[in-house]
């Protein structure tokens, strides 16, 4: 049993942690729950991810799905990461829960520091513990993620019972009003009720109420709304907004709706082809986007608040083969502004302090004296 | 466009069309019950229109569609097809009138038959109808692909070796085979990415232009339903609640549930978001198989609350009515909700 790395942190608070602590325990959780006091807190990170880089080893090669990604994450901070299928949002958020499947996949290279602990260092067991009570989650298909076989309420009070160590009655108690407080009507008597008597938006309820059953610090939400009908994800999305501001829980919003991130985060970065790509308030990105690729997504949809009219101006192209792809701009072969630095050297994550606070960008064309205004 | 008078037909109408489904239970399935899933829907499309089909899963938009070319058999009403009516054809007849409307749809990756080559599934309508064959064939596929975007070369591939904006192309090219003039798209763009949904929506206008092509553009996001469509419909449990120019229906939607649709819908501007009313619809869309009297949306109605819950939304079915140039809502109380400014995105203040 590997005791949590401890960390340096800026202030150096972290340092103050004993030495040994048995994280499998539910002593050693609660003792890791109390260092974390509000002081704390407020000098550091909830999460800092740090060149991240996860790989899928498959007969054609090596995918550098996620690769080098950085970011962080405040305590009660909302953070989008946004892209198309396979840029590696989903891969990014599987792999700081530790989730990602190995084989094929593997995270090569990182660290992935939350609320001061090195969740690569954990063993097994002190990641399961540490999912479940600190670390909320919500995908895409509640179908997948629900167990179809087992009661909605069971499923509900199993995670109060491992984690917050109640009592049958006490979590079944708690679940009801974890029910309630998703909106699910009638809480009480649909306890014993399956996953398949819910509807898709209900079945999300649902999943929000086991992700949020013990006050995680972070929720992860992976598309947590696609499958979903427009009134149904307004409904969900209003849940969320009102249960994390409460609970101050900090959230990584994973989405390819750049509306649903403008509505719902502080920051927002984009990914594409493995790379964070771009970075700032969301503010900034939406208004004074310094990645081509950003603006091009932007661009590429019809929107309710633009008159429509034309021909929408469409990225042409698909992203890169990411098996061990070129040391280059991995959009430059779709970028409109394209020159040959592009294609020979791949750029590096610049803050953009001129627009915006803690704006950066991984483009030649906007770095000082670029050529795209 | 034979005669003359083709013109002023619509080429495709509905008059209170039904399609209900038996509910069957029991083991001597006994029938039920029924779910409504079209329910008494009138619609003319004319020719060179494209119109768009908006609302929830479930609310039978897909279902008329289908109706519309006869994919789905119609349990009620007519469907007429340039002046035809639909129902009273002939096998024969009804196969020589299927070659001029088609349809796309949603999943590109189920809707193409993974042991064909591209060239074959392309080919597959030109041999049923008997349009052309041998090297007149092969080189009309070459032109379909080259039409949708597509390298002619690429003919004897198969579906997995293209990516889902690709494969859409191919669904594209296989409905223009048989050189139709109505095509009910089904959802064509949901299943793609983003950067590529707005491929597909050009290309889908330049072929309306060059190919005077008809379409029923039926799709859940409401953004690229105005994007290309003359006019909007919106469906609610199976029924048409609302119809119009798209500007209009846009810039001022007459039925609750328009605006109840609209003020869902996020935009990709942060600012505009915050400042932002939305109404919020309670709960689920209620059961086809059993939709509430009166106005069907009074449940969830967020007018409805709002005017003191008044009797006849719960016992008088609204009926769709005119409300303004050529727009008409099913609502009794349309030029409130009009007057409303809930939905309503206005365009960033340059």
């Amino acid at each position: 049993m590997t005791p949590p790395t401890r960390r340096e942190t800026e202030t150096g608070t972290a340092a103050q942690l004993p030495e040994m602590v048995e994280v499998s325990t539910p002593e050693g959780q609660r003792l890791v729950a109390q260092l974390t006091d509000e002081a704390e807190r407020h000098s550091r990170k909830l999460l800092q991810v740090r060149d991240l880089s996860t790989y899928f080893f498959t007969p054609g090669g090596v995918v550098h799905a996620v690769d080098e990604v950085s970011f962080d994450l405040d305590y009660g901070e909302t953070l989008g990461l946004v892209g198309e299928s396979g840029c590696g949002k989903s891969v990014t958020a599987l792999s700081i829960a530790r989730l990602v499947a190995q084989p094929p996949g593997r995270i090569v290279d990182g660290e992935v520091i939350f609320d001061g602990i090195d969740l690569l260092e954990l063993s097994g067991e002190e990641m399961r513990l540490l999912r479940g009570r600190k670390i909320g989650f919500i995908f895409q298909d509640p179908m997948t993620s629900l167990n179809p076989t087992l009661r909605v309420g069971h499923q509900i009070s199993e995670s109060a019972r491992t984690h917050l160590g109640l009592s049958r009655q006490a979590a079944a108690a708690r679940a009801v009003d974890l029910l309630g407080m998703v909106g699910i009507p009638r809480p009480r008597e649909r306890l014993g009720d399956y996953p398949h008597q819910f509807s898709g938006g209900m079945r999300q309820r649902v999943m929000i109420a086991i992700a949020l059953a013990c006050q995680p610090m972070l929720l992860i939400a992976d598309e947590p709304t696609t499958a979903l009908d427009v009134t149904v994800q307004a409904q969900i999305m209003e849940l969320l907004r009102s249960l994390t501001q409460e609970f101050r829980t900090a959230v990584i919003l994973i989405t390819h709706d750049l509306g649903l991130a403008a509505g719902m985060c502080q920051r927002v970065s984009v990914m594409y082809a493995g790379r964070i790509v771009e970075t700032g308030l969301v503010d900034d990105i939406f208004e004074r986007p310094r990645m081509p690729y950003t603006r091009a997504l932007l661009d590429s949809r019809p929107r309710l608040d633009v008159e429509p009219g034309g021909r929408l101006r469409t990225i042409e192209g698909f992203p890169p083969d990411l098996v061990d792809p070129e040391p280059v701009c991995r959009f430059a072969a779709r970028c409109p502004h394209r020159r040959d630095v592009c294609d020979q050297r791949e750029p590096l994550m610049t803050p953009r302090p001129s627009h915006g606070q803690g704006h950066a960008a991984r483009c030649w064309g906007t770095e000082p004296g670029g050529w795209i205004p | 466009m034979t005669d003359g008078r083709a013109g002023e037909v619509p080429l495709v109408e509905a008059d209170g069309l039904e399609v209900h489904f038996p509910i069957l239970s029991g083991i001597l399935q006994r029938q039920r019950g029924s779910v409504r899933a079209v329910d008494g829907v009138t619609l003319s499309i004319e020719r060179g229109e494209t119109v768009g089909l908006v609302g929830e899963s479930g609310c039978g938009k897909s279902t008329l569609g289908r109706a519309l070319i006869r994919l789905r058999e119609a349990t009620g009403g007519t469907v007429r097809f340039d002046g035809r009516d639909l129902r009273a054809l002939s096998p024969v007849e009804l196969r020589r009138l299927r070659r001029r409307m088609q349809i796309i749809f949603q999943d590109p990756y189920g809707s193409l038959d993974p042991r064909m080559t591209v060239g074959a599934i392309v080919a597959e309508p030109i041999e049923t109808h008997r349009l052309a064959s041998g090297r007149a064939k092969a080189e009309r596929v070459r032109e379909l692909l080259r039409l949708v975007g597509l390298d002619p070369g690429f003919t004897a591939r198969y579906p997995h070796e293209f990516s889902g904006g690709q494969r859409q192309r191919i669904g594209v090219a296989r409905a223009l085979a048989v050189e139709p003039e109505f095509i009910v798209c089904d959802e064509p763009i949901s299943a793609l990415d983003v950067s590529i949904q707005g491929q597909v929506l050009n290309l889908l206008i330049d072929l309306r232009r060059e190919l005077r092509l008809t379409y029923l553009f039926i799709a859940h996001d409401l953004a690229a339903v105005r994007h290309i469509s003359d006019r909007v419909g919106v469906m609610y449990l199976g029924t048409l609640v609302e119809i119009g120019r798209s500007s209009l229906v846009y810039a001022s939607p007459a039925h609750p549930y328009t605006r109840a649709l609209l003020s869902a819908v996020p935009v990709a501007d942060p600012a505009i978001e915050r400042q932002r009313r939305r109404v919020i619809l309670v709960g689920d869309v209620p059961s086809p198989a059993d939709p509430p009297p009166g106005c069907r949306f009074h449940t969830r109605c967020w007018l409805y609350e709002r005017l003191g819950r008044p009797e006849d939304c719960r016992t008088v079915e609204p009926e769709l009515r005119a409300v303004g140039d050529g727009q008409r809502a099913a609502c009794h109380y349309a030029e409130i909700a009009q007057k409303s400014d809930v939905g309503v995105v206005e365009p960033a203040s340059a």
